[in-house]
């Protein structure tokens, strides 16, 4: 009764596509989330990648840590405007940056007048400022298991930013004079942040579908504008990209080395000191961001505990680089999975009569065991292909493997494998 | 099939020490967020401060050793000499039916990311303190120690939450170099235990919250016991500092200070 085509039957395909189906459905609700984070960690944290990296020196971090937090801002938050307006107006015009991200909010109604004054003063030496803003209301949109499988769809978040520089952003996007984004990532399964996206959906009014507008993240904006006066390898067709944790961090300078705060409600450049950073910034992205115990800004990554300002700088990073993982869309991770099944089982069916080329053990062997063997063989090659050609899609790993080990099982399983004489034949 | 053997198996249960106030095991002194599994049994004096772990489900136990030695093992709920204190962990309410519709949906539950912004916090929000009740006035200034000077409206949940919980909402001017006390009337408020938020007040006279805030804890109490409950804090802030030190992480952290809140708040 069953119709075979080069070994393959009706019966085998239908398996295949029961279990891809399976297997997705287990992707769709998380259940593989464990081990694609070991796999995706494994490769973000320690892949090779095949060029040089243009973000290599391009990255400073200055960084208000526990000893800055205390002796320039006393251990106070919001931290006092006055103060992060001189450092970031010291920054562009004595180091005179390619441009400067502050990752530092500036919400806060109390200093809105204060905040108001840094803005004035901004962009005065060429040397632009990016400053983020905080997302103050969220709406998620879900979407379904049929539309996530078969057209791509992905869950949707449209935030309303806050206010930035004491001026709520203007009702259409971009606003005006202050140039702002956010810095938002979506968590993994695990908690874990890895991917970067490189837009986000912006409204005034998130709950409502009118008024959305698609801006780029914090991160974009940086190295948009880095790149406007250096090479970059952008890849613009890429909505969300996977950050390169391989990479190392950026050079990073403590507060205290470029500043002085050692006079009450002040802080100015330091006559001595911090001169590598002074001398060498220039053309460069210099970062301002917390790294103080109590920022409440420190996630985990495949690199361990981050700040935030450091996972923005991984971020930037992989965006100058375009080297990184481009998260593949469900539809072509269907007919990866499918592609791999069906290889397993033509090499499978192929295999019965090619005993004689693999080992003695696989001689004697049933149909399962040779399965596994099949199975593993294809998944080792597949892991190879994606780890030496490491700029193109990220393969739904995790898929592929269960759905490459599954299926020879779920046809020979059908057949009765314990059959002495099927298992001889 | 897998699931029946495991639910059926009674798991070790792991203790960690929250604050160890000078109990030992074994003669050695035991350190803040170390873990254990039971049974084991803690040594404590009555010189011994207070001892508070963590047992899992069964919640947190505090030990107050009364006799010159003490043993206890852990999360026993009596022993000689010592006194228990149980803080209870809220449980999930509901029938039976209800928990296993929720367990069997939860499998093919599909949750959205949950997002982050990454940035420093512009908003410094309150701390868990123990506060002053004087009469109408309560001394809000230990609980705003990392929040700078402004307009704030700051609104108490009572604790533990019941419904309809009771909410109270009061403006406050918070200048710390006029008043570092932060005194502000608050005659609604009773002593005990409450959820602390900070807010900005509109032109209405309302309050917005930002939705990223933690709320903090603070225990209010009038005079004799503030004064009490506040030097018991203070030497938990020491040894809350050292597991700070260690590298622990801020939940756990944050879990031992609730706990020892809760504790302070039940022997007022």
């Amino acid at each position: 009764m069953r119709k075979k085509w080069s070994g393959i039957s009706k019966g085998d395909v239908i398996s295949l596509l029961a279990v891809v189906l399976v297997i997705q459905a287990l992707e769709y609700g998380a259940w593989l989330a464990a081990i694609d984070g070991r796999f995706l960690d494994s490769m973000l944290a320690h892949a090779r990648l095949n060029q040089p990296r243009l973000s290599e020196d391009a990255l400073y971090i200055v960084k208000i840590d526990d000893d800055a937090y205390e002796k320039c801002f006393d251990s106070k938050s919001p931290l006092e405007p006055a103060k992060l307006g001189t450092i970031v107006q010291t920054i562009t015009s004595q180091a005179h940056p390619a441009v400067v991200g502050v990752d530092i909010l500036t919400d806060a109604n109390v200093f809105k007048a204060a905040y108001r004054s840094i803005a004035a003063k901004l962009n005065t030496n060429n040397v632009k400022s990016i400053w983020i803003s905080a997302a103050e209301g969220a709406t998620f949109e879900h979407t379904n298991f049929f539309a996530w499988l078969f057209t791509g769809e992905e869950d949707e978040v449209i935030v309303r930013p806050t206010a930035v520089l004491g001026d709520r952003p203007a009702e259409s996007f971009p606003s005006g004079d202050v140039s702002w984004g956010l810095p938002i990532y979506p968590r993994d399964e695990d908690l874990k942040l890895r991917r970067f996206p490189r837009q986000v959906l912006l409204s005034s009014d998130p709950e409502h579908p009118g008024n959305r507008q698609e801006a780029p993240t914090w991160a974009r904006l940086v190295a948009r504008e880095y790149c406007r006066t250096h090479p970059c390898r952008t890849d613009d067709s890429a909505t969300q990209i996977y950050m390169n944790f391989a990479a190392n961090l950026p050079e990073e300078f403590a507060l205290q080395e470029l500043f002085d705060c050692s006079i009450p409600n002040a802080i100015s450049k330091r006559a001595k000191g911090g001169e590598a950073f002074w001398r060498t910034a220039a053309n460069r992205i210099v970062l301002v961001g917390g790294t103080f115990r109590n920022s409440g800004d420190f996630y985990y990554t495949p690199r361990g505990r981050l700040s935030g300002v450091e996972i923005n700088a991984y971020a930037i990073g992989s965006d100058i680089d375009g080297l990184g993982f481009r998260a593949i869309r469900q539809p072509w991770a269907v007919l990866l999975d499918l592609a791999v099944g069906f290889a397993t089982l033509f090499v499978v069916s192929k295999t019965r009569h090619w005993r004689w080329l693999l080992v003695p053990w696989l001689i004697e062997s049933n149909e399962p065991r040779l399965s596994i063997v099949v199975s593993l063989a294809l998944w080792f090659i597949a892991f190879w292909v994606v780890w030496l050609f490491v700029n193109e899609y990220l393969l739904g790993i995790a898929g592929v493997v269960l759905g490459v080990l599954l299926d020879p099982f779920a046809s020979t399983l059908r057949k009765n494998p314990l059959d002495p004489e099927e298992a001889h034949n | 099939m897998l699931a029946l053997p495991l639910y059926g198996q009674k798991a070790a249960r792991t203790i960690r020490v929250g604050l160890p106030g000078g109990w030992t095991l074994n003669s050695q002194p035991l350190k803040a967020g170390d873990t254990y599994s039971a049974p084991v049994e803690f040594q404590g004096t009555t010189a011994a401060g207070d001892l508070l772990i963590e047992c899992g489900s069964a919640g947190t136990f505090a030990y107050t050793c009364s006799q010159e030695r003490c043993l206890v093992p852990a999360c026993a709920t009596s022993s000689d000499g010592v006194t228990v204190h149980v803080i209870q962990h809220p449980k999930i309410a509901g029938s039976s039916t209800h928990v296993y519709l929720g367990m069997l949906s939860s499998l093919f539950q599909h949750d959205p990311a949950p997002m982050s912004v990454l940035g420093v916090r512009g908003v410094g929000d309150p701390n868990d303190a123990v506060l002053l009740k004087d009469g109408d006035a309560v001394h809000w200034g230990p609980a705003l120690k990392g929040v700078s000077e402004g307009k704030y409206c700051l609104q108490l949940r009572s604790l533990p939450q019941i419904s309809p919980s009771t909410t109270v909402t009061l403006n406050l001017d918070w200048d710390r170099s006029s008043d570092p006390q932060g005194i502000a009337r608050a005659p609604k408020i009773v002593p005990g235990l409450h959820l602390l938020e900070k807010g900005t007040s509109g032109l209405e006279g309302d309050c917005t919250f930002n939705s990223d805030q933690t709320p903090a804890w603070v225990l209010i109490a009038a005079e004799p016991n503030f004064s009490r409950l506040e030097k018991a804090w203070r030497d938990y802030a020491l040894e809350l500092k050292e597991l700070n030190e260690s590298g622990n992480s801020t939940a756990l952290e944050s879990t031992i200070r609730h706990a020892a809140l809760a504790y302070l708040s039940d022997s007022r």
